[in-house]
């Protein structure tokens, strides 16, 4: 089926076009933050990362990309909630204590156990989903490249989600190569479900192969002759912007020792 | 008459407010070849994706063997309706040029025996008996078309879809795809063909369609196109090299250079 998709310069995979309080902030404010929440949501205990996941998802919702941003970690979270509950609080037998919630027999450390990979992952995801959602691939490779990363780093850092992009497209181009040599992905579920790893298989090979021709391509355009380049509209940067971001960056080897010694 | 395919007044925009083809209607029969011509962006790959039911039209009927293309799912249109897509490099997903074209063949569900004789003559055809068991992506571009051009001959469709199919293939080659063309056409299927070079069409095509601001501007035979100056114009492309000469020369249009010679041998036995 024909999807209508923007083709503006404006337009990247999971960017959400605003100009919220967070699609402003500099890039690699954000990148700290995200970085920083990382470790946080390792190094942190539940009480932690729950309300810090609790505050990346209200901050998004209200002050980021709104309801897009929240429809995405709902779809992410709650099947994913879902299975831990089942997996951990029903089907793994934790010795212990049991508790009961609407007549369901569970096991108490299951449920510590859940909510503990829970409370880590909403925070990786609410962070980091925040952060490709309000901010657009160019802007920070510019922001990069204006902070006088090489080129080299730059890229490794904005790949994944430059990738994006032509991965899809790649995906949407083998679909319908399949498709119009008689592979069926219209039928019941089961003949799609049967017809999956014909299209997963192709994908990853061509996405190798794809990544090995992109280092080519930048070898042969001169990619790392220069040691920087020059940004002519770089993103808006501040003093206290950067300030934070020190902060946060000298903030990040405390908190690895702090969960170090917490789980001692 | 019913065409191996009908389009009726149909209309396609990926964004429904906007069109990119309006009001297209034409028949294909068996045994003809139809070239579509455009400048770029006119929808010509757009119709393409129509034909063979990746797009649906958001008004108007598409009929394919007699039947309403609506009722037909893309791998169903699959059996009559075979493409190579203007980037065919992007569309190769197999590990070898084997299993690449047979691909189709065993998508059809077709006894081993049957597919392995499938490649055999697709293979044939198109001069990959060398690298059968090559990665499609260790190629070149021309040979990787070539693959995606057997992987359709294999699945025998009654009707080839080529998007700039020849976009690229040094002369060799290019005499290659006229002969597959030539070979196809002879064996009553029909080729559609998506081409900016006129050369090409002029030497292998018998009608044109052309498109201009989403609307079918031109259907014509070749000879007639070419002829009509005012048509060329209407959808950007220029005459093909042997049509001008023959045109200098004050002769009707020509689409080969024997063509032009046997025109001309009147005068020239003349001594003029
Ligand atoms: N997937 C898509 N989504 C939205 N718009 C599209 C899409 N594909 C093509 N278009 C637009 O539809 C129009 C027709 O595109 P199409 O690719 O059919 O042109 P074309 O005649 O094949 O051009 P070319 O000669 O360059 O191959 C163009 O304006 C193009 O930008
Ligand atoms: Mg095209």
């Amino acid at each position: 089926m024909a999807v209508a998709r923007p083709q503006g310069a404006d337009h990247a995979l999971l960017y959400v076009p605003g100009r919220s309080f967070l699609h402003r902030l500099n890039p690699l404010t954000k990148l700290t933050l995200v970085l920083w929440c990382a470790v946080a949501a390792f190094a942190l205990p539940p009480e932690g990362t729950i309300p810090l996941a609790l505050l990346s998802i209200l901050i998004g919702s209200f002050a980021g990309a709104g309801r897009v941003f929240a429809r995405r970690l709902a779809l992410t979270l709650l099947p994913l909630s879902v299975a831990l509950f089942v997996v951990h609080g029903m089907l793994v037998d934790h010795a212990g204590a049991r508790a009961s919630l609407l007549g369901l027999d569970l096991s108490r450390e299951g449920l510590a156990y859940m909510v503990r990979i829970l409370g880590r992952i909403a925070a990786l995801l609410s962070g980091s989903l925040l952060f490709v959602c309000t901010t657009h691939p160019s802007r920070l490779l510019k922001a990069l490249d204006a902070h006088r990363f090489s080129p080299g780093a730059a890229y490794v850092i904005a790949s994944p989600l430059l990738l994006l992009e032509p991965f899809t497209q790649r995906a949407k181009a083998i679909r319908e190569a399949q498709m119009a040599r008689g592979l069926d992905l219209e039928g019941s579920f089961m003949t799609r479900v049967k017809a999956f790893p014909a299209l997963l298989m192709p994908l990853v090979t061509l996405a190798l192969a794809d990544i090995d021709h992109r280092a080519q391509v930048l070898d042969g355009r001169g990619f790392r002759a220069m040691p920087h380049r020059t940004v002519l509209d770089a993103p808006a940067d501040s003093r206290q912007q950067r300030a934070v971001r020190w902060a946060v960056l000298v903030s990040i080897p405390v908190l690895i020792a702090g969960g170090v010694l917490w789980h001692l | 008459m019913t065409g191996l395919l009908t389009l009726d007044a149909v209309r396609f925009g990926y964004d429904p407010e906007r069109p990119v083809l309006e009001d297209i209607s034409f028949a294909v029969q068996h045994g003809e070849v139809v070239a579509v011509v455009g400048r770029n962006g006119a929808g010509k790959s757009t119709m393409l994706r129509l034909l063979n039911g990746l797009l649906r039209p958001d008004a108007g009927r598409l009929t394919i063997a007699g039947r309403d293309s609506a009722d037909l799912k893309v791998s169903e249109i699959a059996a009559h309706i075979g493409t190579v897509f203007q980037a065919p490099e992007q569309q190769i997903f197999n590990a070898t040029v084997r299993s690449e074209i047979g691909f189709g063949p065993a998508q059809q569900g077709l006894a081993p025996r049957e597919q392995a004789a499938r490649i055999d003559e697709a293979v044939a055809r198109t001069g990959l008996e060398g690298v059968l068991d090559t990665h499609p992506l260790d190629l070149d571009a021309a040979m990787r078309r070539f693959v995606a051009v057997a992987s359709v001959i294999a699945c025998r469709p009654d009707l080839m879809l080529l998007d700039e199919a020849q976009r690229g293939l040094d002369a060799t080659r290019r005499a290659t795809l006229g002969g597959i063309i030539a070979d196809w056409k002879a064996s009553g299927r029909a080729i559609v063909l998506v081409c900016h070079d006129m050369d090409f069409v002029a030497a292998h095509a018998d009608r044109v369609l052309g498109l201009a601001a989403g609307r079918l501007a031109v259907d014509a035979p070749v000879r007639d196109f070419f002829a009509d100056a005012a048509a060329t114009r209407a959808v950007s492309v220029e005459q093909p090299g042997i049509v001008a000469l023959a045109q200098a020369l004050g002769q009707p249009v020509a689409l080969s250079a024997s063509e032009l010679v046997t025109g001309l041998a009147p005068r020239l036995k003349g001594g003029a």
